[in-house]
């Protein structure tokens, strides 16, 4: 009976995505992304993207290499495609992590009530009180720039955002009569934040994803722009930027290929939030 | 309304002290000390250890926790930097004015820009003057600002020669820089008075104010807009205290010498002072912006502001 329920639910609101066609693009957009960053190896193998070759230094696009080569004769396509891997993984990553950690404080402060609320909020309003780039920026100078840390310092700076918003939708739930319920039936604060709080906060969680992720992608990408996240020769679409922009002069379109990945990715991700809030929640449609 | 400001503006100074705390944490991380690192790998030992106790990098960690919190909150004293040794502050102090000029003219523009189109665009809802705004919005708040500031550079700069690739000597130095902080955010701001706009249209006294015949433009300019813009005036608020932050990016692509400069240079450098006290100043000015919105909402809103002055 459960599980069916489950499932009604899930049809509903698919069907409701599915008539929007901007969720749509978006959705579609977004599995191709994804799809060419799992599959990069198969579609061009990695070393064509550290290959060098001085004798076919930043050429325009041709039938061998679509996006041209870069500065050291390396194959720009290869090295957008690889660099995708790692843009996304750190988007999804970091997402995950503080979408997990903030997921925790809010379970914790809107089960626990106003003791812990005042000591963890305030925490978070530390945290928060240094704009996320900033925060992002200091964390991984302090870590040292690699890949992993990128992640963790990205992560880290995001906590609170999605901390604040989890608890204040969890607020309007906690009160509710079947949590009293859940209670009177004896369940343990595990039971009840896992399957009776969550699962009613879960679409503002999946919205809040879909957007973070977006966010993320664009500050990973400018902390190796600015030579602090993913280190050169290792492509990344930050990093890619930055090579670029020491060659701006002669080849531009060094800089276009990676750019117009980061927007795809970042537009596509923002229109299935978008339509996902509104399947989610008819009511809040305009 | 004073008690409330004030009581505010004390509620600053724990906040304040919580990032001191947690941007010296967040420092500690980082492996090796500092003479090692402003001596480089041929130093011997010794050197090392004089260095690090001319620093006072030989006390416990919480001693100099506790000496950095007196020395930032009770003299301004950021110590000196690594590198020039001179005092930190000095550099800052030179950088703070350059910074807050190029994030105040990027909000206006974005402010400009974004909130009369916003509002066109909920007044004529579902015609061309909204939807091509809320298509380009979309494609714009998914532009990252210094790809956006590349591009431009490489059109205005380096193809038509007609502005400036770098510096803010004079004043068409600005222009790229207020564009590429500015568009993404202007396409926020028009997004968000659009919504806001067309809630308040529905609104109830908006109704009453047709029903009793005040003609459209009467009901839209004195009745809907003004409270339709009260929601807008805290999320510019929220997006000057994010360009202050994210202006880091741009200025460094434009070479402007304001704080996020300062800031990245001295990360790559290694000049941890600095590194703290520009992140310091950057939140503190963040906070106080945010607390100025706060305060400014509860000036034009009666509610709020009634709900204080008791």
């Amino acid at each position: 009976m459960e599980k069916q329920k489950k499932q009604s639910q899930f049809k509903e609101v698919w069907r409701r995505l599915k008539k929007s066609k901007p969720a749509m693009f978006g959705l579609i957009v977004l599995s191709l992304l994804i799809l060419t960053a799992l599959f990069a190896e198969q579609i061009i193998p990695y070393k064509k993207a550290l290959e060098m070759n001085a004798a076919i230094r930043l050429k325009p696009p041709s039938l061998e290499h679509i996006f041209g080569t870069d500065a050291y004769g390396r194959d720009l396509f290869a090295r957008v495609l690889h660099g995708g891997r790692r843009s996304l993984l750190i988007g999804f990553g970091a997402t995950a992590g503080a979408l997990f950690f903030g997921w925790i404080i809010a379970s914790i402060v809107s089960y626990y009530g106003t003791r812990v609320d005042n000591l963890l909020m305030r925490l978070m309003d530390i945290i928060a009180a240094v704009p996320m780039t900033l925060m992002a920026l200091a964390v991984v100078s302090a870590l040292g720039p690699t890949l992993q840390n990128l992640i963790i310092a990205i992560a880290f700076a995001r906590i609170p955002t999605f901390a604040r918003i989890i608890r204040s939708s969890m607020l309007s739930v906690v009160d509710a009569e079947y949590i009293e319920a859940a209670h009177a039936g004896g369940a343990g604060a595990l039971r009840i934040i896992l399957k009776h709080i969550t699962p009613n906060v879960s679409g503002t969680m999946i919205v809040q994803t879909t957007m973070a992720t977006a966010q993320l992608i664009l500050i990973a990408a400018s902390l190796s722009f600015l030579g602090l996240g993913v280190q050169l020769p290792t492509p990344e679409w930050g990093a890619l930027l930055s090579e670029a922009r020491e060659f701006m002069r002669t080849t531009p379109l060094l800089m276009v290929f990676p750019g117009i990945f980061m927007v795809l990715t970042s537009l596509s991700l923002n229109l299935l939030g978008d339509g996902l809030r509104d399947a989610l929640d008819p009511k809040l449609k305009s | 309304m004073w008690k409330y400001v004030i009581k505010r503006l004390l509620l600053i100074i724990p906040i304040l002290l919580g990032v001191t705390i947690l941007i010296f944490f967040v420092m500690e991380l980082s492996p090796g000390d500092p003479a090692s690192t402003i001596l480089g790998a041929g130093a011997t030992q010794e050197a090392i250890d004089m260095l690090n106790k001319e620093l006072g990098y030989d006390r416990p960690m919480l001693t100099r926790l506790g000496s950095y919190i007196a020395n930032v909150f009770l003299k301004g004293d950021f110590g000196n930097s690594y590198r020039s040794r001179l005092p930190v502050i000095d550099s800052i102090v030179v950088s703070i004015p350059i910074s807050l000029r190029v994030a105040f003219f990027a909000i206006t523009f974005a402010a400009v820009v974004g909130i009369p189109i916003g509002v066109l665009s909920a007044v004529k809802q579902y015609s061309l003057l909204d939807t091509i705004p809320t298509v380009t919005s979309l494609f714009l708040s998914a532009l990252p600002g210094f790809w956006l500031g590349m591009m431009l550079l490489y059109l205005f700069a380096l193809k038509l020669g007609i502005l400036p690739s770098y510096g803010v000597e004079t004043w068409k130095g600005f222009i790229l820089p207020t564009i590429s902080l500015g568009l993404p955010y202007a396409a926020q701001e028009m997004r968000f008075t659009r919504s806001s706009m067309l809630e308040t249209i529905r609104s109830d006294y908006v109704r009453t104010a047709r029903a009793k015949g005040a003609a459209e433009r009467r009901v839209i300019w004195r009745h809907a807009l003004k409270n339709a813009l009260l929601p807008v005036i805290t999320v510019t608020g929220t997006i000057f205290a994010a360009m202050l932050g994210g202006a880091v990016v741009t200025e460094s692509l434009y070479s402007i010498p304001g704080l996020g400069s300062l800031l990245v240079t001295s990360i790559k450098i290694k000049d941890t002072p600095t590194v703290m006290g520009c992140t310091f100043v950057l939140a503190a000015m963040c906070s106080l912006v945010l607390l100025v919105v706060d305060l400014l909402y509860a000036v034009v809103d009666p509610r709020i502001k009634a709900k204080y002055s008791k």
